[in-house]
């Protein structure tokens, strides 16, 4: 396998909880985060069920120790939580040291608070400063010194599956040392109101793999991990677990749809497990992408049909947990993903009752607690751009 | 350079290899887009559903594979596209959809065609290809970082065949450069070599 | 019902942006979707906001869709049939 990379730091905020052990508390109870919005004020307020983090912008600065400014969007502020836990405290300084985060709504919430007086008012301009995609990883960036290495990825559903991708990419052509990954979004109305006219939202809690799923509910997170490549480790650094391989391929069929039978996904799963050099029986969980749409949960079931066969591992979706965080959905669940390694969990596919028709398997629906050697995670993105992540223990 | 196959639309005209094919009767870029797909392109309804970006790629990439022949799976395929001004005609579109309050109605058929990658979408859809797709964003066509890029993906065996270009519209100018690339040719090409091709293929079209 | 076919003909051609076809390039029995005229799930999104915008009839399912816009034709009784 040459030189491995190394997951050595763990962060995470998202509606379970404000750091790892509240996520994995609520994992291990089978409490969901879904719930109504409070935070934002929509039409939609008491119509659609998300997963949102139940903090103000100032009780996240709070938490941050920061005094708290219009300068920081909640996109940032939730990045930099999820960051700092994952980086620690300890300086990195002699490393060469980047961060590769991933958004899809960037500033937006802000931005859409003061979109109408902006074009009247120009003294609302600096919010246009916070609006691009960078500037929340900017702000993780200075916040806690990584300054070699500083880019943003903005693919949809796949985005932060695809920075983990890039950052073990990088490591492992020595073009750094150490690396931190991940992604965030926060709830906006952009993001309720436009996926409401894409018609996928559901108005109850989401169902994935149900046969009567309606749609997904939004949720908001940030998710990051501290990857090493394995000779770089130093005595302080704990090994969480380690990536074991990855793959990304395109559908080509739609722009915003995924084919339905699963093109892009089965390569994106096929190219990862044969690039771990494992057998597809080896793999113990899928944390699959899961969002309960009617077509992604169609798509992958048929492509884990494929690739797997008759040897179907234990899968389930933790997006009725979380809701579907967007471009911070793939390090949600690549925490998740190290948690189940480490803890030896499968978590359980909340609000399952009826068994897809197209399919020959059904999710896990109660917490087990088993040997855990490889999960595979996916990620999947609008207009098919498919990744997977195969996640192992030592 | 004689073992690349290129295409350049811009100014109403259409040039294959260098040579002119078509001269639009119509000034008009979308009328001149029309008039490109009818000229020889097979029926393909979708073509009239994208948005001016989409639409210039798409003929130009339709135009550039007919008739070429060669032995590559479409999975192996990939394209790599620069562009200037992003999706700039079709985001004035969306925003004025959404400028009034009274009169809100985004539309989902403009919004989905507001990111410029989504041309190489487009062309991967039509042809099923499956191989690493990007569009960067640059001041103009910059040839060194595309040759070095597509250099990288041969060099390590990404892939077999490529598509590359430059590709940019915005409201009242448009081009379109692309060529076809493969691991047998790859190594004689020249970044600057292939600079001056564009720029000559530039000059051709403002003064045919 | 001639009169709402031709309208409804130009109104789907600018609410698709399919700006460069003309309107007897449409066959108001052929289908919308798939082979005919080649429309996909995000252009029934934009012919619910048509209808809605135009004529006041609200879709809440989109499952609805794929009989009411078959073809021009069926979207035209559909609109008869529903409005007020």
């Amino acid at each position: 396998m040459g030189n491995r990379i190394a997951i050595t730091g763990l962060g995470i905020v998202s509606a379970l909880g404000m750091n790892v052990s509240e996520n994995l508390d609520s994992l291990k109870k089978g409490i969901s985060g879904i719930s109504s919005l409070a935070l934002l004020d929509s039409v939609y307020k008491n119509i659609l069920p998300v997963g949102e983090i139940k903090k103000t912008d100032k009780q996240l600065a709070d938490i941050l120790q920061i005094t708290y400014s219009e300068e920081y969007t909640r996109t940032a502020l939730l990045a930099m939580i999820a960051a700092k836990e994952a980086w620690g405290v300890s300086g990195n300084n002699t490393d060469r040291s980047g961060i590769i985060s991933a958004t899809t709504v960037a500033g937006m919430r802000t931005s859409e608070q003061h979109y109408v007086d902006f074009l009247q008012h120009k003294d609302k301009s600096h919010f246009v400063e916070t609006h691009d995609a960078g500037d929340s990883t900017e702000k993780v960036a200075d916040y806690l010194g990584i300054n070699d290495f500083v880019t943003t990825i903005s693919t949809a559903c796949s985005s932060s599956a695809n920075s983990i991708m890039l950052g073990a990419r990088l490591l492992k052509a020595n073009k750094l040392d150490r690396v931190l990954v991940g992604g965030v979004d926060a709830l906006s109305l952009f993001t309720i109101n436009g996926f409401n006219t894409l018609m996928i939202l559901d108005k109850e809690p989401c169902r994935s793999f149900d046969d009567d799923r309606a749609g997904l509910n939004l949720g908001e997170a940030a998710a990051f991990l501290q990857l090493v490549p394995e000779d770089k480790l130093r005595k302080t650094d704990h090994v969480y677990g380690y990536i074991a391989a990855y793959a990304n391929a395109n559908d080509a069929y739609h722009q915003t749809a995924s084919s339905p039978e699963g093109v892009g996904a089965t390569l994106a799963m096929q190219k990862a497990i044969d690039l771990a050099g494992i057998e597809k029986s080896e793999v113990d969980y899928i944390n699959a992408h899961g969002t309960a749409t009617h077509n992604n949960d169609l798509s992958e079931g048929l492509s884990i049909m494929k690739v797997f066969g008759d040897e179907i591992p234990a899968v389930s979706s933790t997006k009725p947990f979380t809701g579907h965080t967007l471009a911070a959905a793939g390090a949600v669940e690549a925490v998740f993903s190290v948690l189940s390694l480490q803890k030896g969990l499968i978590y359980p596919n909340l609000n399952f009752s009826n068994q897809m028709k197209e399919l020959s398997f059904s999710p896990v629906v109660k917490l087990l607690q088993t040997n855990v050697k490889y999960v595979l995670s996916n990620s999947f993105g609008f207009g098919g751009n498919n990744s997977s992540i195969i996640y192992s223990g030592d | 350079m004689s073992t690349l196959k290129h295409v350049y639309l811009s100014n109403s005209s259409l040039f294959v290899n260098n040579k002119l094919v078509l001269r639009g009767e119509n000034p008009i870029f979308a009328k001149f887009l029309k008039e490109v797909y009818l000229y020889n392109l097979s029926r393909y309804p979708k073509f009239y559903k994208m948005d001016a970006l989409s639409k210039l790629a798409f003929v130009a990439s339709e135009v550039l594979l007919k008739d070429y022949k060669h032995k590559h799976q479409a999975e192996e395929v990939g394209i790599i596209l620069q562009n200037k001004s992003s999706t700039i005609i079709v985001d004035k579109k969306h925003q004025a959809s959404i400028s009034n309050r009274e009169e809100y109605f985004p539309s989902p058929a403009n919004f989905v065609y507001t990111l410029p990658n989504v041309m190489t979408g487009e062309i991967c859809i039509r042809n099923g290809f499956k191989g690493e797709n990007a569009v960067f964003i640059v001041p103009g066509f910059d040839a060194a970082f595309l040759m070095n890029y597509l250099q990288i993906l041969f060099d390590n065996d990404k892939t077999k065949m490529m598509l590359g270009g430059f590709v940019d519209a915005g409201e009242d100018y448009y081009e379109a450069f692309m060529f076809i690339i493969d691991e047998q040719n790859y190594k004689e090409i020249q970044a600057d070599q292939l600079y001056n091709l564009y720029k000559e293929l530039k000059e051709n079209a403002e003064t045919s | 019902m001639d009169k709402l076919i031709q309208e409804l003909k130009e109104e789907i051609i600018e609410a698709l942006n399919l700006e460069d076809m003309e309107i007897d390039e449409i066959d108001e029995e052929q289908a919308l979707f798939g082979d005919g005229l080649g429309l996909d799930s995000i252009d029934a999104l934009e012919l619910i906001v048509l209808l809605e915008k135009n004529y006041g009839i609200k879709i809440e399912d989109p499952k609805q869709g794929k009989d009411i816009f078959y073809s021009v034709k069926s979207m035209a009784e559909y609109i008869t049939a529903h409005q007020k």
